[in-house]
Protein backbone atom coordinates (compact mmCIF):
# COMPACT_ATOMS: atom_id res chain seq x y z
CA UNK A 1 0.00 0.00 0.00
CA UNK A 2 2.80 1.79 1.04
CA UNK A 3 4.69 1.52 -2.14
CA UNK A 4 1.54 1.72 -4.10
CA UNK A 5 1.47 5.70 -2.70
CA UNK A 6 5.00 6.61 -3.17
CA UNK A 7 4.97 5.30 -6.50
CA UNK A 8 2.09 7.45 -7.35
CA UNK A 9 4.03 10.32 -5.48
CA UNK A 10 6.96 9.72 -7.69
CA UNK A 11 4.49 9.49 -11.02
CA UNK A 12 2.91 13.39 -9.97
CA UNK A 13 6.79 14.79 -9.99
CA UNK A 14 7.35 12.81 -12.83
CA UNK A 15 4.07 14.31 -14.79
CA UNK A 16 5.07 18.25 -13.46
CA UNK A 17 8.61 17.64 -14.69
CA UNK A 18 7.23 16.31 -18.08
CA UNK A 19 4.58 19.27 -18.48
CA UNK A 20 6.72 22.16 -17.39
CA UNK A 21 9.69 21.03 -20.27
CA UNK A 22 8.29 22.48 -23.19
CA UNK A 23 8.76 25.88 -21.12
CA UNK A 24 11.85 25.56 -19.80
CA UNK A 25 13.42 24.75 -23.58
CA UNK A 26 11.36 27.60 -24.49
CA UNK A 27 12.87 29.91 -22.37
CA UNK A 28 16.09 28.40 -22.78
CA UNK A 29 16.14 28.98 -26.82
CA UNK A 30 14.48 32.48 -26.34
CA UNK A 31 17.55 33.35 -24.03
CA UNK A 32 20.17 31.96 -26.64
CA UNK A 33 18.55 33.90 -29.17
CA UNK A 34 18.84 37.14 -26.86
CA UNK A 35 22.18 36.60 -25.89
CA UNK A 36 23.79 35.19 -28.43
CA UNK A 37 27.32 36.64 -27.39
CA UNK A 38 27.18 36.06 -24.06
CA UNK A 39 30.08 33.66 -22.91
CA UNK A 40 27.63 31.02 -21.62
CA UNK A 41 26.19 30.86 -25.62
CA UNK A 42 29.88 31.00 -26.40
CA UNK A 43 30.73 28.31 -24.42
CA UNK A 44 27.96 26.03 -25.24
CA UNK A 45 28.55 26.37 -28.98
CA UNK A 46 32.22 25.81 -28.28
CA UNK A 47 30.99 22.30 -26.71
CA UNK A 48 28.89 21.36 -29.39
CA UNK A 49 30.86 22.30 -32.15
CA UNK A 50 32.90 18.88 -30.57
CA UNK A 51 29.81 16.78 -30.98
CA UNK A 52 28.43 18.01 -34.13
CA UNK A 53 31.24 18.80 -36.35
CA UNK A 54 32.80 15.26 -35.85
CA UNK A 55 29.79 13.69 -37.78
CA UNK A 56 29.29 16.61 -40.11
CA UNK A 57 33.27 15.64 -41.10
CA UNK A 58 32.57 11.95 -41.36
CA UNK A 59 29.37 12.39 -43.74
CA UNK A 60 31.33 14.68 -46.09
CA UNK A 61 34.05 11.90 -46.16
CA UNK A 62 32.21 9.46 -46.92
CA UNK A 63 29.72 10.90 -49.52
CA UNK A 64 32.97 12.44 -50.63
CA UNK A 65 34.64 8.77 -51.41
CA UNK A 66 31.81 7.32 -52.81
CA UNK A 67 31.58 10.27 -55.42
CA UNK A 68 34.68 9.76 -56.58
CA UNK A 69 34.19 5.61 -56.46
CA UNK A 70 32.47 6.20 -60.22
CA UNK A 71 35.01 8.41 -61.76
CA UNK A 72 37.92 6.27 -60.34
CA UNK A 73 36.94 3.48 -62.07
CA UNK A 74 36.51 5.19 -64.82
CA UNK A 75 39.99 6.94 -64.91
CA UNK A 76 41.45 3.48 -63.99
CA UNK A 77 40.46 1.98 -67.56
CA UNK A 78 40.80 5.50 -69.98
CA UNK A 79 44.95 5.52 -68.07
CA UNK A 80 47.05 4.68 -70.78
CA UNK A 81 45.64 6.86 -73.44
CA UNK A 82 44.65 9.92 -70.76
CA UNK A 83 48.60 9.28 -69.91
CA UNK A 84 49.95 10.02 -73.22
CA UNK A 85 47.60 12.85 -74.10
CA UNK A 86 49.40 14.06 -70.73
CA UNK A 87 52.93 13.59 -71.64
CA UNK A 88 52.08 15.60 -74.58
CA UNK A 89 50.33 18.26 -72.35
CA UNK A 90 52.76 18.21 -69.52
CA UNK A 91 55.58 19.27 -72.82
CA UNK A 92 53.36 21.68 -74.26
CA UNK A 93 53.00 23.36 -70.89
CA UNK A 94 57.01 23.33 -69.94
CA UNK A 95 57.80 25.54 -73.02
CA UNK A 96 54.72 28.03 -72.11
CA UNK A 97 55.91 27.94 -68.74
CA UNK A 98 59.37 28.93 -69.72
CA UNK A 99 58.11 31.93 -71.68
CA UNK A 100 55.72 32.93 -68.83
CA UNK A 101 59.18 32.97 -66.68
CA UNK A 102 60.71 35.18 -69.16
CA UNK A 103 57.35 37.15 -69.09
CA UNK A 104 57.34 37.38 -65.49
CA UNK A 105 60.95 38.76 -65.26
CA UNK A 106 60.22 41.58 -68.32
CA UNK A 107 57.02 42.55 -66.37
CA UNK A 108 59.08 42.99 -62.95
CA UNK A 109 61.99 44.80 -64.73
CA UNK A 110 59.22 47.26 -66.46
CA UNK A 111 57.81 47.52 -62.78
CA UNK A 112 60.70 48.27 -61.19
CA UNK A 113 61.35 51.20 -63.94
CA UNK A 114 57.86 52.64 -63.62
CA UNK A 115 57.94 52.39 -60.05
CA UNK A 116 54.85 50.19 -59.43
CA UNK A 117 53.24 48.37 -56.63
CA UNK A 118 53.64 44.92 -57.43
CA UNK A 119 50.68 42.64 -56.95
CA UNK A 120 51.25 39.69 -54.67
CA UNK A 121 50.90 36.37 -55.55
CA UNK A 122 47.49 34.90 -53.92
CA UNK A 123 48.60 31.87 -51.77
CA UNK A 124 46.50 30.35 -49.22
CA UNK A 125 44.70 26.95 -47.96
CA UNK A 126 42.93 24.81 -50.68
CA UNK A 127 39.79 23.44 -48.75
CA UNK A 128 36.43 21.64 -50.04
CA UNK A 129 32.54 22.68 -49.20
CA UNK A 130 31.85 20.65 -46.53
CA UNK A 131 28.14 22.29 -46.28
CA UNK A 132 25.36 24.07 -47.25
CA UNK A 133 22.85 26.15 -44.85
CA UNK A 134 19.78 25.05 -46.40
CA UNK A 135 17.86 27.62 -45.24
CA UNK A 136 19.80 31.03 -46.32
CA UNK A 137 21.54 30.75 -49.51
CA UNK A 138 24.52 32.71 -47.89
CA UNK A 139 26.71 30.70 -46.03
CA UNK A 140 28.62 27.36 -46.30
CA UNK A 141 30.90 25.79 -44.24
CA UNK A 142 34.75 24.41 -45.37
CA UNK A 143 36.12 21.23 -44.02
CA UNK A 144 39.71 23.32 -42.98
CA UNK A 145 40.01 25.37 -39.88
CA UNK A 146 42.68 27.23 -37.61
CA UNK A 147 44.69 23.68 -37.45
CA UNK A 148 45.54 23.99 -41.62
CA UNK A 149 46.05 27.95 -40.88
CA UNK A 150 42.96 29.67 -41.83
CA UNK A 151 42.11 33.27 -40.43
CA UNK A 152 39.25 35.10 -39.56
CA UNK A 153 38.06 37.50 -41.88
CA UNK A 154 40.52 35.74 -44.58
CA UNK A 155 39.48 36.31 -48.70
CA UNK A 156 38.31 33.65 -49.69
CA UNK A 157 38.64 33.06 -53.75
CA UNK A 158 36.79 29.71 -55.92
CA UNK A 159 36.92 28.06 -58.82
CA UNK A 160 34.14 27.23 -61.40
CA UNK A 161 34.99 25.86 -65.08
CA UNK A 162 38.70 26.99 -65.03
CA UNK A 163 37.29 30.86 -64.02
CA UNK A 164 38.58 31.98 -60.91
CA UNK A 165 36.78 34.26 -58.82
CA UNK A 166 35.78 36.01 -55.52
CA UNK A 167 33.41 33.47 -53.32
CA UNK A 168 33.38 35.66 -49.79
CA UNK A 169 35.47 35.55 -46.43
CA UNK A 170 36.04 33.83 -43.36
CA UNK A 171 33.39 34.91 -40.83
CA UNK A 172 34.18 32.11 -38.05
CA UNK A 173 36.79 29.34 -37.27
CA UNK A 174 36.87 26.47 -35.80
CA UNK A 175 39.89 24.20 -35.37
CA UNK A 176 38.72 21.91 -38.15
CA UNK A 177 36.19 24.13 -40.09
CA UNK A 178 35.63 27.59 -41.22
CA UNK A 179 32.62 29.24 -42.13
CA UNK A 180 32.36 31.66 -45.03
CA UNK A 181 29.76 34.44 -45.78
CA UNK A 182 28.88 34.37 -49.63
CA UNK A 183 29.81 37.53 -51.96
CA UNK A 184 25.82 37.40 -52.22
CA UNK A 185 24.74 37.76 -48.83
CA UNK A 186 23.13 41.07 -47.91
CA UNK A 187 26.17 41.83 -45.32
CA UNK A 188 28.40 41.76 -47.68
CA UNK A 189 30.69 43.98 -49.44
CA UNK A 190 33.77 44.81 -51.00
CA UNK A 191 35.47 47.72 -53.02
CA UNK A 192 35.37 46.80 -56.39
CA UNK A 193 37.06 48.54 -60.16
CA UNK A 194 35.15 48.56 -63.53
CA UNK A 195 37.44 47.61 -65.99
CA UNK A 196 36.89 49.32 -68.80
CA UNK A 197 34.53 52.45 -66.95
CA UNK A 198 37.54 53.19 -64.55
CA UNK A 199 35.63 53.80 -61.93
CA UNK A 200 35.78 52.25 -58.02
CA UNK A 201 32.13 50.63 -56.90
CA UNK A 202 31.26 49.09 -53.84
CA UNK A 203 30.03 45.39 -55.29
CA UNK A 204 27.23 44.44 -52.58
CA UNK A 205 25.38 41.27 -52.20
CA UNK A 206 21.90 41.75 -53.03
CA UNK A 207 20.59 38.87 -50.67
CA UNK A 208 18.93 37.23 -53.84
CA UNK A 209 21.70 34.85 -54.81
CA UNK A 210 23.16 38.15 -56.78
CA UNK A 211 25.18 41.20 -56.53
CA UNK A 212 24.78 44.46 -57.55
CA UNK A 213 27.65 47.32 -58.49
CA UNK A 214 26.75 50.20 -56.03
CA UNK A 215 27.46 54.24 -55.81
CA UNK A 216 28.48 54.25 -59.49
CA UNK A 217 27.50 57.65 -60.70
CA UNK A 218 24.72 58.62 -62.92
CA UNK A 219 26.82 60.06 -65.58
CA UNK A 220 29.18 57.15 -65.82
CA UNK A 221 29.18 55.60 -69.42
CA UNK A 222 29.37 51.66 -68.34
CA UNK A 223 29.22 49.11 -70.67
CA UNK A 224 27.59 45.47 -70.52
CA UNK A 225 29.63 42.73 -69.82
CA UNK A 226 32.60 44.84 -68.44
CA UNK A 227 34.36 43.04 -66.10
CA UNK A 228 34.60 43.84 -62.29
CA UNK A 229 37.76 43.38 -60.32
CA UNK A 230 38.25 43.95 -56.57
CA UNK A 231 39.86 46.88 -55.80
CA UNK A 232 43.26 48.19 -54.55
CA UNK A 233 41.48 50.57 -51.81
CA UNK A 234 39.97 47.36 -50.67
CA UNK A 235 40.62 46.62 -46.87
CA UNK A 236 39.87 42.90 -46.95
CA UNK A 237 40.59 41.60 -50.52
CA UNK A 238 43.47 41.63 -52.53
CA UNK A 239 43.04 43.56 -55.73
CA UNK A 240 42.42 41.91 -59.05
CA UNK A 241 40.39 39.32 -58.09
CA UNK A 242 37.43 38.78 -60.82
CA UNK A 243 33.98 39.18 -59.27
CA UNK A 244 32.51 39.08 -62.39
CA UNK A 245 30.66 41.11 -65.04
CA UNK A 246 27.89 43.91 -65.64
CA UNK A 247 24.75 42.19 -66.48
CA UNK A 248 23.07 45.30 -67.30
CA UNK A 249 23.00 49.11 -67.58
CA UNK A 250 21.43 49.16 -64.27
CA UNK A 251 18.51 51.57 -62.72
CA UNK A 252 18.27 54.35 -60.12
CA UNK A 253 18.59 53.21 -56.49
CA UNK A 254 15.76 55.70 -55.86
CA UNK A 255 13.97 58.26 -58.26
CA UNK A 256 15.81 61.26 -57.42
CA UNK A 257 19.24 59.34 -56.99
CA UNK A 258 22.34 60.65 -58.33
CA UNK A 259 23.89 56.70 -58.52
CA UNK A 260 23.10 54.04 -60.62
CA UNK A 261 23.55 50.21 -59.00
CA UNK A 262 23.64 47.59 -61.94
CA UNK A 263 23.57 43.92 -61.79
CA UNK A 264 27.00 41.80 -61.18
CA UNK A 265 26.64 38.35 -63.15
CA UNK A 266 29.22 36.41 -60.89
CA UNK A 267 32.15 34.62 -62.41
CA UNK A 268 31.70 32.11 -60.10
CA UNK A 269 28.37 30.44 -58.73
CA UNK A 270 28.58 30.06 -54.80
CA UNK A 271 25.84 27.23 -55.33
CA UNK A 272 28.10 25.39 -57.51
CA UNK A 273 31.49 25.90 -56.36
CA UNK A 274 32.56 22.96 -54.11
CA UNK A 275 36.73 23.62 -54.12
CA UNK A 276 37.88 27.06 -52.52
CA UNK A 277 41.29 28.73 -52.04
CA UNK A 278 41.13 30.49 -48.61
CA UNK A 279 43.69 33.34 -48.59
CA UNK A 280 45.59 34.58 -45.94
CA UNK A 281 43.63 37.64 -44.78
CA UNK A 282 45.32 41.14 -45.49
CA UNK A 283 46.63 42.92 -42.12
CA UNK A 284 46.20 46.67 -42.00
CA UNK A 285 44.12 49.40 -43.52
CA UNK A 286 40.28 50.34 -43.07
CA UNK A 287 36.94 48.15 -43.92
CA UNK A 288 34.80 47.76 -46.63
CA UNK A 289 31.44 49.39 -44.01
CA UNK A 290 33.62 52.51 -43.62
CA UNK A 291 33.90 52.78 -48.01
CA UNK A 292 30.41 51.79 -47.60
CA UNK A 293 29.70 54.75 -45.01
CA UNK A 294 31.44 56.99 -47.17
CA UNK A 295 29.52 55.85 -50.30
CA UNK A 296 26.56 56.33 -48.24
CA UNK A 297 27.17 59.75 -47.33
CA UNK A 298 28.24 61.24 -50.99
CA UNK A 299 24.89 60.33 -51.90
CA UNK A 300 23.65 61.83 -49.21
CA UNK A 301 25.01 64.83 -49.93
CA UNK A 302 24.47 64.38 -53.79
CA UNK A 303 20.56 64.01 -52.73
CA UNK A 304 21.11 67.30 -50.69
CA UNK B 1 18.06 4.31 -18.78
CA UNK B 2 22.10 4.01 -20.55
CA UNK B 3 20.58 2.10 -23.55
CA UNK B 4 17.40 4.11 -24.25
CA UNK B 5 19.96 7.50 -24.11
CA UNK B 6 22.05 5.69 -26.45
CA UNK B 7 19.36 4.45 -28.98
CA UNK B 8 18.26 7.85 -29.37
CA UNK B 9 21.31 9.03 -29.59
CA UNK B 10 22.10 7.01 -32.83
CA UNK B 11 18.94 7.84 -33.93
CA UNK B 12 20.04 11.77 -33.41
CA UNK B 13 23.51 10.99 -35.48
CA UNK B 14 21.77 9.01 -38.18
CA UNK B 15 18.87 12.26 -38.56
CA UNK B 16 22.00 14.33 -38.73
CA UNK B 17 23.77 11.90 -41.70
CA UNK B 18 20.68 11.83 -43.68
CA UNK B 19 20.29 15.88 -42.89
CA UNK B 20 23.67 16.64 -44.84
CA UNK B 21 22.71 13.68 -47.63
CA UNK B 22 19.31 16.14 -48.11
CA UNK B 23 21.22 18.90 -47.65
CA UNK B 24 23.99 18.10 -50.46
CA UNK B 25 21.11 17.19 -52.95
CA UNK B 26 18.26 19.91 -52.17
CA UNK B 27 20.35 22.51 -51.51
CA UNK B 28 21.69 23.70 -55.12
CA UNK B 29 18.05 23.60 -56.12
CA UNK B 30 17.45 26.27 -53.41
CA UNK B 31 14.70 23.57 -52.00
CA UNK B 32 15.45 23.22 -47.69
CA UNK B 33 14.10 19.73 -46.24
CA UNK B 34 13.38 19.22 -42.67
CA UNK B 35 14.45 16.18 -42.00
CA UNK B 36 15.73 17.08 -38.33
CA UNK B 37 11.96 17.92 -38.23
CA UNK B 38 10.90 14.68 -39.54
CA UNK B 39 13.10 12.45 -36.53
CA UNK B 40 12.10 15.18 -33.80
CA UNK B 41 8.80 14.07 -34.59
CA UNK B 42 9.02 10.49 -34.76
CA UNK B 43 10.87 10.87 -31.63
CA UNK B 44 8.02 12.70 -30.25
CA UNK B 45 5.56 10.15 -31.39
CA UNK B 46 6.97 6.74 -30.21
CA UNK B 47 9.21 8.10 -27.52
CA UNK B 48 8.52 9.36 -24.20
CA UNK B 49 7.34 13.05 -23.49
CA UNK B 50 11.08 14.24 -21.47
CA UNK B 51 12.90 12.29 -24.75
CA UNK B 52 11.20 13.93 -27.39
CA UNK B 53 11.56 17.30 -25.91
CA UNK B 54 15.32 17.39 -25.24
CA UNK B 55 15.28 15.50 -29.11
CA UNK B 56 13.75 18.43 -30.88
CA UNK B 57 15.90 20.45 -28.59
CA UNK B 58 18.89 19.49 -29.86
CA UNK B 59 18.00 18.89 -33.57
CA UNK B 60 16.73 22.52 -33.38
CA UNK B 61 20.55 23.61 -32.11
CA UNK B 62 22.04 20.85 -34.39
CA UNK B 63 20.54 23.09 -37.18
CA UNK B 64 21.19 26.84 -35.28
CA UNK B 65 24.65 25.76 -35.19
CA UNK B 66 25.04 25.32 -39.02
CA UNK B 67 22.88 28.70 -39.91
CA UNK B 68 24.40 32.36 -39.33
CA UNK B 69 21.37 33.74 -38.02
CA UNK B 70 19.71 33.97 -34.98
CA UNK B 71 21.22 31.02 -32.75
CA UNK B 72 18.24 29.40 -30.90
CA UNK B 73 15.44 29.80 -33.34
CA UNK B 74 15.21 26.67 -34.82
CA UNK B 75 15.19 25.04 -30.74
CA UNK B 76 12.66 27.30 -30.01
CA UNK B 77 10.87 26.54 -32.93
CA UNK B 78 11.09 22.85 -33.50
CA UNK B 79 10.28 22.37 -29.40
CA UNK B 80 7.23 24.67 -30.19
CA UNK B 81 6.60 21.60 -32.81
CA UNK B 82 6.99 18.54 -30.23
CA UNK B 83 4.39 20.95 -28.25
CA UNK B 84 2.01 21.45 -31.24
CA UNK B 85 2.01 17.87 -31.97
CA UNK B 86 1.52 16.29 -28.73
CA UNK B 87 -1.81 18.52 -28.30
CA UNK B 88 -3.17 17.03 -31.65
CA UNK B 89 -1.81 13.21 -31.15
CA UNK B 90 -4.33 11.88 -29.60
CA UNK B 91 -6.71 13.26 -32.00
CA UNK B 92 -5.32 11.27 -35.13
CA UNK B 93 -3.81 8.10 -35.85
CA UNK B 94 -0.58 8.83 -36.42
CA UNK B 95 0.60 5.16 -37.61
CA UNK B 96 -1.14 5.43 -41.07
CA UNK B 97 1.12 7.04 -44.10
CA UNK B 98 -1.54 9.32 -45.03
CA UNK B 99 -1.90 11.37 -41.60
CA UNK B 100 2.09 10.97 -41.55
CA UNK B 101 2.05 13.11 -44.64
CA UNK B 102 -0.55 15.25 -43.70
CA UNK B 103 0.61 16.15 -40.76
CA UNK B 104 4.32 16.42 -41.18
CA UNK B 105 4.33 18.67 -44.53
CA UNK B 106 1.40 21.12 -42.65
CA UNK B 107 3.53 21.10 -39.71
CA UNK B 108 6.69 22.18 -41.43
CA UNK B 109 4.90 24.95 -43.26
CA UNK B 110 4.27 26.33 -39.93
CA UNK B 111 7.26 26.09 -38.41
CA UNK B 112 8.92 27.08 -41.54
CA UNK B 113 6.66 30.36 -40.94
CA UNK B 114 7.38 30.15 -37.29
CA UNK B 115 11.15 30.59 -38.40
CA UNK B 116 10.52 33.77 -40.30
CA UNK B 117 8.35 35.56 -38.18
CA UNK B 118 11.02 34.99 -34.73
CA UNK B 119 13.48 36.48 -37.59
CA UNK B 120 11.76 39.33 -37.99
CA UNK B 121 10.90 39.97 -34.34
CA UNK B 122 14.91 39.50 -33.43
CA UNK B 123 16.78 40.09 -36.38
CA UNK B 124 14.45 42.53 -38.57
CA UNK B 125 14.18 40.32 -41.69
CA UNK B 126 11.83 37.83 -41.81
CA UNK B 127 13.40 34.75 -42.70
CA UNK B 128 12.29 33.41 -45.75
CA UNK B 129 13.73 30.87 -48.31
CA UNK B 130 10.98 31.38 -50.94
CA UNK B 131 7.74 30.02 -52.05
CA UNK B 132 9.17 27.03 -54.13
CA UNK B 133 10.98 25.32 -50.78
CA UNK B 134 8.26 26.40 -48.66
CA UNK B 135 5.57 24.12 -50.90
CA UNK B 136 7.95 21.64 -52.49
CA UNK B 137 10.57 21.48 -48.98
CA UNK B 138 7.64 20.31 -47.16
CA UNK B 139 5.70 18.13 -49.52
CA UNK B 140 9.36 16.03 -49.61
CA UNK B 141 9.40 16.23 -45.62
CA UNK B 142 6.33 14.61 -45.58
CA UNK B 143 6.80 12.10 -48.05
CA UNK B 144 10.32 11.30 -45.96
CA UNK B 145 8.04 10.94 -43.00
CA UNK B 146 6.71 7.26 -44.24
CA UNK B 147 9.66 5.89 -45.41
CA UNK B 148 11.33 6.95 -42.14
CA UNK B 149 9.42 6.48 -39.71
CA UNK B 150 9.34 2.66 -40.48
CA UNK B 151 12.86 2.18 -39.98
CA UNK B 152 13.17 4.43 -37.44
CA UNK B 153 10.92 2.30 -35.60
CA UNK B 154 12.31 -1.47 -36.23
CA UNK B 155 15.92 -0.73 -37.39
CA UNK B 156 17.07 2.44 -34.62
CA UNK B 157 14.97 0.83 -32.19
CA UNK B 158 12.76 3.76 -31.18
CA UNK B 159 10.48 2.20 -28.83
CA UNK B 160 7.10 2.77 -28.09
CA UNK B 161 6.98 4.88 -24.71
CA UNK B 162 5.11 2.87 -22.03
CA UNK B 163 2.15 3.92 -20.08
CA UNK B 164 1.20 6.39 -22.98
Amino acid sequence: MQKDKSKKKTGNYESIYVRWLPAFYGLLALLVIVLPLQKPVNSARAVLSYVFIPQLRAANAVVGYLDGTGDAVKNLINAAAENNALKDEIARLRIDNAQTEALRGENERLSIILNIARQTKWSGIWAKIAYREPSRRSMVIADKGSYDGVELRAPVIGVDDGVVGLLGKVIEVTPNTSKILLSTDDDFFVTAFLDQSRIECLAAGSGRGGMAAKYIPLETQITKGEKVYTSVSSALFPDGVLIGSLAAYGVRDEKDAVFISPPIKLAVDPLGVKEVLILAPIPSGGTEQGVSAAAQTAQKGGKK
Amino acid sequence: MILRFICIFAVFVFATLLHWVFVDIFSPLDINVGVMLVFALITAARAGRAAAYTFAFFCGLFLDFFANAMFGGYALVFTLAVFAFHKIENKIDFSGSGPQIVLTCLINMAATLAYGFLGKIFTGVFLWQGFVSFLVGSIITGLLMPVTYPLAVKYIAIRSREGK
